[in-house]
């Protein structure tokens, strides 16, 4: 999201999700839509059906390639290099639109210049991808009226995750295709509320409505609607910094809300150990999770089904959710577990209700300022939603009004990812989600009929590798990493390529993650899930 | 059904053969044989 | 037309000759299904769609199952149009409800939306309320018989395999109340990859309706990937018909003909 803000000046979908259905050309890249937002998904089969063109540009080719106009196999982390030569014939045929760029962005020499010295030759190399095809990628794209651009995790869980980012918020304003319906780049958010998380400040350097903590004026006005002298503007830990800090004894207590760091981070030998050198383990969830049972306090919080309240969606769409049973067990509504640890601490909170807290929201969130409950009956609003008459905000940045005044151009040159293949681990593994589980499968692999689905973790592994390795389809296979090492079952493929293996990481007991690197963005602090090098042998 | 999803219905075929009666099996095994022969490669199996 | 329902609900439930009503009412801008028990709740009562198909349809008949199977000597009424007046017909023959334990209460659908869900009998045999229309035929099926069989083969397999195995076909289905189904049985339909084994899931789900469907087109609207599965079960539906003179859910008393044991058809 840091990539998209600094771009547009807001971190979120430009449009909404049915609006892609009016997309005349839609680009995936580094998404597995059909799988992971199958919703998302169901608009795009209906813009194809319309006539749009599908291009997708994947390492693994996924359900939804199948579909594509055209589908192009990129290597695990070059995806700078793949959309830079795209830009690069975009800008050779002159095909950009240039007074789209004059009017509304900046800074676009410096980024021609960093094109004009890639050659779609090197993009070709790096990528993997014939030059054939990245022209035809570019001018599929560069000729559409109603260009939508849809990523996920593909782009974003690398070391240059935001330049990836803003590599894609280059290709978009270079051809003019943003601030209209159906037309502009949409990050898929996982969570059906991660959206709504970072709106609320979930994140170390911003209140709500993403007000910096280091600008004095938000400061001032928090700390006056909290009834306190000041605020703190430094900016928080990131949750790399914070097991740094563990390891440098600065950081002593955690209190984990819904999270499950043991099974979800990079390096999970790694995580645990940090956090069982913590003096203070505090994990608030709905399950026992591996994290929760290294927990010194367990807080019960509530599901979906037991709670009040909202959810902001990744179309930034505000809707309520309404409590249909009483919470199970001990378990307590979240907000009310975090009021009285407060008040135990001297900060009284004297919330009654989720309502309450968001006229709380609105009065100190700017996009949120015109939202209330009363507002939010039926089928919700799209943030910004700015005064009490305000209809909300299907797509951002209106005939090419960036919400930050001016579309701003990065130059951006192709870095590699942090791990390179060698001798000894000679092949790049990827990782990611299968449809029937989400995320650590706190909850999916709770369930029956998902867990029977897909009951444990599988490596996906190319044809001829597998012959390489002498191995056959469900056999058990050895891979290590610098930092770890797993068994698990090997499935057989062409969806992935030679060289390049795949595997989810859903499952504890296979945790992939005892294998990625954590090497992490600079800016977003995001770990490179996507790309690892690995050795594999027979089990 | 099968004619519906563009899969020539000629695909498939229920008989009813007697454990007791080899040779029709045999004969009903090859005309089956043959029928697919002309037929060639199933479109599903091209997908 | 409501207010006719609502006195012909509110009578059922004064003499307490229901247990309850199952219907749709609307609450926070939504409409959900509802067991109305009271005379006093029947201002949230709706009707559900009035125009266009498909935004607040539910299979109250499912929801129906479930109570039923909880109460077993309760009676119900139940809200029914045409399609779900059919789903009655056909979960009493197949032994899932009492014909002495419901009452149906039913109303005609709209021209409009007759139209729009182009429905072969938009009102019930005995309504309580609105107008019987026409009956609306569609030739979706015809269009796709038309095709040569390469191009039918392709259109199918490009409609399958956008399928996600969400199995939300089955489960919106008041026809489909089996405990154990096959499209989960390992040895028909492989589990744990997508696309789903196609043809095979879709086809197994169309056998399975042939004596069933009763051609609500909810299994269509619910299928998140816009696959015509409507068409494909009118197609069994139709073979049915052509075959043995049967179609699910017109007669009250009728029996399917794959339910009785006789002489097999000398073909
Ligand atoms: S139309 Fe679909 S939902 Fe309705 S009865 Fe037939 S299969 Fe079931
Ligand atoms: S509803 Fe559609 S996508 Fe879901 S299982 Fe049925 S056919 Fe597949």
């Amino acid at each position: 999201m840091a990539g998209l803000a600094a771009s547009f000046g807001s971190g979120a979908m430009t449009n909404a999700i049915c609006e892609l259905e009016q997309s005349d050309t839609i680009f995936i890249i580094g998404s597995n839509t059909a799988t992971s937002h199958p919703l998302v998904a169901t608009r795009i089969f209906r813009a194809i059906e319309k006539g749009a063109k599908l291009i997708v540009a994947d390492p693994r080719k996924n359900q939804i390639a199948n579909f594509a106009h055209l589908y192009v196999r990129h290597k695990p982390g070059t995806d700078v290099a793949l959309l830079n030569g795209m830009m690069k014939v975009i800008l050779n045929k002159g095909i950009s639109d240039d007074k789209f760029i004059a009017e509304n962005t900046e800074d676009f020499e410096a980024f021609k210049q960093v094109i004009d010295k890639f050659t779609l030759e090197e993009a070709s190399n790096i990528s993997g991808v014939s030059e054939e095809d990245i022209k035809n990628l570019a001018k599929v794209y560069a000729s559409a009226d109603n260009a939508s651009i849809v990523y996920c995790m593909g782009i974003t869980q690398h070391t240059n995750g935001v330049n990836n980012v803003k590599t894609l918020a280059n290709l978009s304003m270079l051809t003019g295709n943003i601030g209209k319906p159906g037309t502009g780049v949409n990050p898929l958010r996982g969570q059906n509320n991660v959206q709504g998380a970072c709106d609320m400040g979930g994140l170390p350097n911003v209140y709500t409505g993403y007000q910096s903590v280091t600008l004095g004026d938000a400061n001032k006005k928090f700390a006056k609607a909290w009834g306190v002298e000041t605020l703190p503007t430094k900016i928080g830990l990131t949750l790399p910094e914070m097991f740094s800090g563990i390891e440098n004894d600065e950081v002593k207590a955690i209190w984990v809300m819904g999270e499950n760091p043991v099974v979800s981070d990079p390096d999970a030998n790694h995580v645990k150990k940090a956090l069982e050198k913590l003096e203070l383990l505090i994990v608030q969830d709905i399950f026992l999770t591996p994290t929760a049972r290294l927990a010194d306090v367990v807080l019960p919080g509530v599901s979906f089904a037991e709670k009040d309240g909202t959810f902001s969606n990744t179309e930034r769409r505000v809707t309520r959710v309404r409590k249909a049973i009483d919470p199970v067990g001990e378990s307590r509504q979240d907000w009310a577990i975090i009021q009285d640890v407060s008040n135990a601490f001297g900060y009284e909170m004297n919330y009654e209700s989720p309502e309450e807290i968001f006229d709380e929201i609105a009065d100190i969130t700017p996009s949120y300022a015109g939202i209330s409950y009363e507002r939010l009956e039926g089928p919700g609003l799209q943030w910004p939603c700015p005064s009490k008459g305000h209809p909300g905000t299907p797509f951002l940045h209106k005939d090419g009004k960036f919400t930050r005044g001016k579309g701003l151009f990065h130059a951006i040159d192709y870095r590699p990812p942090a791990e390179k293949t060698d001798n000894e681990y000679p092949y790049l593994m990827t990782t990611g989600r299968v449809y029937a589980h989400y995320h650590t499968g706190t909850m999916t692999r709770n369930s029956e009929s998902l867990d029977f689905e897909i009951p444990e973790g599988f490596l996906e592994l190319n044809p001829a590798d597998a012959q390489e390795l002498g191995i056959s389809d469900g056999h058990k296979i050895k891979m290590a990493s610098r930092r770890g090492e797993i068994k698990t079952k090997v499935m057989i493929t062409d969806r992935v390529e030679k060289g390049v293996v795949f595997m989810p990481f859903h499952f504890e007991e296979t945790n992939v993650n005892k294998l990625t690197n954590p090497a992490y963005d600079p800016i977003a602090r995001i770990p490179e899930f996507k790309v690892c090098a690995v050795k594999l042998e027979k089990a | 059904m099968l004619d519906f999803c563009g899969i020539e219905k000629e695909r498939m075929r229920a008989r009813w053969v007697s454990s007791a009666e080899a040779p029709e099996f045999v004969e009903e095994i090859n005309q089956f044989i043959n029928v697919l022969k002309k037929l060639g490669p199933s479109p599903l199996s091209m997908n | 037309m409501i207010d006719t329902i609502k006195q012909k609900i509110s009578g059922l439930l004064s003499d307490a000759s229901v247990k309850g009503v199952v219907a749709l009412k609307t609450a926070n801008g939504h409409v959900t299904p509802c067991v109305f028990q009271k005379e006093d709740d029947l201002d949230m009562l709706s009707l559900g769609d009035m125009q266009a198909s498909g935004d607040t349809r539910y299979p109250l008949n499912k929801v129906l199952i479930t109570i039923a199977r909880q109460y077993p000597d309760d009676v119900f009424g139940v809200l029914v149009r045409g399609c779900d007046e059919r789903g009655l017909y056909t979960l009493y023959r197949l032994n899932q409800l009492d014909p002495d334990k419901v009452v149906p209460i039913g109303f005609c659908c709209p021209e409009e939306l007759a139209k729009a869900c182009e429905c072969k009998k938009p009102y019930p045999d005995d309504p309580v309320a609105g107008e019987k229309t026409k009956e609306i035929f569609q030739n979706r099926m015809e269009e796709i018989e038309g095709m040569d069989i390469s191009k039918r083969f392709s259109f199918w397999m490009d409609q399958f395999s956008k399928c996600i195995k969400c199995y939300g076909c089955r489960n919106i289905c008041s026809m489909c109340f089996c405990r154990e189904c096959s499209l989960e049985c390992e040895d028909l339909v492989s589990k744990g990859s997508l696309p789903v084994d196609i043809p095979v899931f879709h086809l197994t789900r169309a056998m399975h309706m042939a004596d069933r469907c009763i051609d609500c087109g909810l299994c269509e609207e619910a299928c998140p990937s816009d696959i015509p599965l409507r068409v494909l079960y009118k197609k069994t539906s139709r073979i049915m018909n052509a075959e043995f003179g049967f179609t699910s859910g017109i007669e009250k008393q009728e029996k399917s003909p794959l339910s009785m044991l006789g002489p097999a058809p000398d073909n």
